[in-house]
């Protein structure tokens, strides 16, 4: 498979590796790359997501919306403010007074799973991220199959219509080729196939079958055919 | 100092860079220390340590100085805090103070790497993640007199910011820095300006922490750590063990996601569906994830040094998938026996080795891995040609004479300084007022 020619110090890894790039490429032809995926899965995903009733702007719009859910929780947290100095001054205060809050109730348990969904909201953006990715991915994969066996199909009939032609042209050259004979007996020749020609078994209904139609089409003349099979 | 090696007084020949001039370096007294130490412990940079121990025992008097911690996730102490000898070094063990507390950790984690922070936070997340051990400071300041010289492996625990800040002008650090957020800590930036020498592993950790540190005027050279390779590894024998047939490609390490065995396991079974190849993949090393359960994937779990080389030279190529790696020993391993490698060329390192040595392919993509693993399967010559490059560079750069040339040529640079500077020769007795001195500073 190589197409390397290759003595030790002759190696460049990079020319290698350009190579096979390449190689991809000329293989991935009209494919998609990573790359173009993931821009496409940042699109808008309707006509993929449509069918199961999902929004695709969800993860966009999720996104917009930024500080909402891409919050940090700390211990320092609950006691800021956002009023400049007065803020400051508040947020000591209240440090202060965190002991005496702390005779009520024990914040810590809060603080801690409040830190912990603040993870969890990115980890399930990101799961949500690569799902649109795969999602599109995968509804890329089946175009491209679709599309492939759309192509296949129609290479088949193309290869049973030639198959059809050629028959007939070897047929029409036969009997060409031997003018003489009743064409009913020669139609029994060309059709009949060797491994058929026994007695008894599976072929028998077939041979019935077709010494009936040679009857039929010939008036009689491959009766000695027929005959000798049903007899 | 009771350390193992030659001889006080004996000296050793340094050729000084790339002109050839010698000059000669007495036999040092050199501390090690490190957040493990052991033959048990197969961490990178711990294993790198105990190498790097052994090998200039030859030429000088070394010691290490360690944690009682084996497990680096909790640093339990489970070793007893006493002075041993492994493979010939004198080992010194110290406790750590409190083992960590996952739950701790992971709250200053999450506010030093995603919320404003102060330095303060920083020198917290030092400690929690450990192994704190106060007393292993403590130690080298009181006796900062017994040696000349202290190194310092993996810039990112207690032991080595805070040694290296005690004793900036003794010490050389060993950074084995990973491409991750914690080189960006704001704590970093001025430690990494401390120490008299930095010894980095490749050209793109020194480039990361010149980043880091925001500048390139720091000391030291790069190195990194060589191999023993056997004389005669016995493929066949490996294969007749673990009744191997087919051909295979080899990962060798901690089965671990962090190392990439995930993506490597989704990529290979992908790649086996797609081809119907017949290549295996066999794993060695131990484990904390499911290994791909494979007909083709076969896991022959942690193996004595002289079966992992055997294991190596069977294969067709090395699979090297983890994206984080400041120096990859199994690669080098791999190179000297003249096998390829395979590298994720997400990661700067192995990526920026490949290309230098012309040794080894990488891939950055499920389909860059296809085509390379197929080539690599099925083009004899070229595995020959990068096998050839591989073996080449190793015996340049990484050869233990050279590793050990090397450092001795750092430590011959910093003792020609503290010559120059008239520091006090470490075998004149020193008198009450100045080992006081000494100590205070």
């Amino acid at each position: 498979m190589s197409t390397f020619s290759i003595k030790g110090s002759d190696i460049d890894v990079e020319s290698v590796m350009a190579t096979i790039r390449s190689r991809i490429e000329e293989k991935r032809k009209g494919l998609y790359t990573e790359e173009e995926v993931r821009e496409i899965a940042e699109m808008k995903l309707d006509s993929v997501l449509d069918a199961s009733q999902f929004n695709s702007d969800f993860v966009a719009a999720f996104r917009a919306r930024d500080e909402q859910w891409n919050f940090t929780f700390g211990p320092e947290t609950i006691y800021q403010s956002s009023r400049g100095l007065a803020g400051r001054l508040i947020r000591l205060a209240r440090s202060v007074l965190n002991p005496v809050l702390k005779l009520f109730f024990n914040p810590n348990p809060i603080i801690s799973s409040l830190s912990r969904q603040a993870d969890l909201n990115r980890y399930y953006v990101s799961l949500l991220h690569n799902m649109a990715v795969e999602l599109t991915k995968m509804n890329l994969e089946l175009t491209n199959l679709k599309a492939r066996l759309r192509a296949t199909g129609a290479k088949v009939e193309f290869q049973t219509r030639r198959e059809k032609v050629l028959e007939d042209l070897t047929t029409s050259r036969e009997e060409a080729g031997s003018g003489a004979e009743p064409s009913g007996r020669r139609r029994s020749r060309s059709g009949r196939r060797p491994w058929r020609r026994r007695r008894g078994g599976r072929g028998d209904n077939d041979e019935k079958r077709q010494g009936g139609s040679e009857r039929s089409g010939s008036g009689g003349t491959g009766g000695n055919d027929g005959g000798e099979k049903s007899g | 100092m009771n350390g193992s090696g030659p001889d006080h007084g004996q000296t050793i020949n340094v050729v000084r860079g790339a002109k050839g001039g010698r000059e000669t370096l007495p036999s040092l007294r050199l501390a090690l220390v490190v957040q493990r130490y052991g033959e048990e412990v197969n961490g990178g940079a711990e294993y790198h340590c105990r190498l790097v121990a052994e090998h200039l025992a030859k030429h000088h008097r070394v010691e290490v100085l360690t944690s009682c911690a084996k497990d680096y996730i909790t640093w339990r102490n489970e070793l007893p805090a006493e002075s041993s000898m492994v493979n010939g070094i004198r080992v010194r063990r110290f406790k750590v103070k409190r083992p960590r507390d996952a739950d701790r950790f992971g709250r200053i984690s999450q506010k030093v790497f995603r919320a404003p922070h102060r330095e303060q936070d920083e020198l917290q997340w030092l400690e929690e993640q450990g192994p704190y051990s106060p007393q292993l400071i403590r130690f080298l300041r009181k006796n900062r007199a017994e040696y000349d010289y202290f190194v310092f492996f993996s810039y990112r625990y207690y032991h080595s910011y805070h040694g290296v800040s005690a004793l900036a002008d003794r010490s050389l650090l060993v950074p084995t820095a990973e491409k991750d957020e914690v080189v960006e800590l704001k704590i970093f930036r001025p430690f990494f300006h401390l120490p008299r020498a930095i010894v980095f592993n490749s050209i793109e950790e020194r480039q990361m922490i010149w980043s880091a540190a925001e500048s390139q005027d720091l000391k030291g050279d790069v190195v990194g750590v060589g191999a023993e390779v056997p004389n005669h590894p016995s493929p066949d024998i490996f294969r007749s063990r673990h009744r191997i047939r087919d051909r295979y490609a080899i990962f060798i390490g901690r089965v671990d996601e962090n190392k990439g065995c995930r993506q490597l396991f989704h990529y290979f079974r992908r790649y086996k569906d797609e081809t119907g190849s017949s290549l295996g993949l066999v794993l060695v090393g131990g484990r904390t994830m499911e290994v791909l359960d494979h007909p083709s994937v076969y896991y022959a779990g942690f193996l004595s040094e002289e079966e992992k080389w055997s294991a190596l030279a069977g294969s067709e190529f090395l699979i090297m998938p983890s994206e984080l790696e400041s120096l990859s020993m199994v690669t080098l391993e791999s190179w000297a026996l003249a096998k390829p490698v395979l590298a994720n060329g997400l990661c700067d390192v192995l990526r920026g080795q490949c290309q230098r040595s012309n040794a080894g392919l990488y891939y950055t993509n499920y389909y860059e891995f296809r085509e390379t693993v197929e080539l690599l399967k099925e083009d004899r010559r070229l595995r020959e040609g990068l096998g050839e490059n591989g073996r080449r560079f190793f015996q340049e750069h990484y050869r233990w004479d050279v590793i050990e040339a090397k450092y001795n040529r750092l430590l011959a640079m910093l003792h020609r300084e503290d010559q120059a500077r008239g520091r006090v020769p470490r075998d004149a007795p020193r008198g009450l007022f100045q080992r006081w001195r000494e100590r205070a500073s």
